[in-house]
């Protein structure tokens, strides 16, 4: 790939990856920093990208590493709403019954497998994503999408694995409950 | 059948098993609560799902 298509090709990808790097930092100019480094490491060694992936997968994949290395020296500097992590709470408190039962047993739904082809759904699922509170997201991007084990994210972040825990079980039940909401019901 | 576990409990654990911090001996009351309750079966796909999901956001194309 000549360096004129791959300039143009990165323009297109500024856009997502910047969105990625807000949804996992909640910061717009660390989100800001992130994405320029990887666009510069990309152009300053383009012979490295070999083309076995697309560009966007490459870039993805050093943006993760640039995350990383920002959490792990900003960590603990996630700023905290704690009446966002509130609403969460009662959010999950509300799914159940006081005996432990489900307050409105979840829907199965039909032929998940077939969202994953659609773009729209990946969209539906970054809005719900983006709808956690930051410091529950953080934990759950940390987990889910860098792939961080349990005792890294409790290293990071200062806090406890029951800590972790318990934002990673509220982190899936608000999401299954989101996408139910926003994709599943809408197309039965 | 009575159960040891109520659904908010087995939610917990579903969640915890996808980290591998469910204890062996808890494995089998959550299977013997997976046989009886649907909707926990139910939830338990949909977190494994969402986890297939979340390993493909940001690499799908939005030009596909």
């Amino acid at each position: 790939m000549n360096d004129r298509i791959l300039e143009s090709e990165l323009a297109v990808l500024h856009q997502p990856l910047l969105r990625f790097a807000r949804l996992q930092l909640r910061h717009d100019s660390m989100a800001e920093d992130v994405v320029s480094e990887t666009m510069v490491a990309i152009l300053e060694k383009p012979g490295n990208f070999e083309g076995r992936s697309s560009l966007r997968t490459y870039a993805t994949g050093i943006l993760k590493f640039k995350i990383i290395d920002v959490l792990r020296q900003r960590g603990r500097e996630v700023q905290v709403s704690p009446a966002d992590e509130q609403s969460l709470d009662d959010a999950f408190d509300a799914l159940f019954l006081e005996d432990g039962h489900w307050q409105e047993p979840p829907a199965t739904w039909q032929n998940p497998d077939q969202a994953l082809e659609r773009v729209q759904f990946f969209e539906t699922l970054q809005v719900c994503v983006e709808r956690l509170p930051a410091r529950t997201g953080r934990v759950f991007m940390m987990r889910e999408w860098l792939d961080c084990d349990v005792d890294e994210i409790c290293a990071e972040l200062g806090i406890t694995s029951n800590n972790c825990g318990v934002m990673l079980h509220r982190a899936r039940l608000q999401l299954r409950e989101c996408l139910e909401r926003q994709w599943f019901k809408e197309r039965p | 059948m009575k159960l040891d576990l109520d659904c908010k409990q087995m939610s917990r654990l579903l969640s915890d098993r996808m980290e591998g911090l469910v204890p062996p001996e808890k494995l089998a009351e959550m299977r013997l609560h997976l046989a009886v309750c649907e909707a926990c079966r139910d939830v338990d796909e949909q977190m494994q799902f969402l986890q297939r999901a979340m390993k493909m956001l940001g690499r799908y194309d939005p030009k596909g």
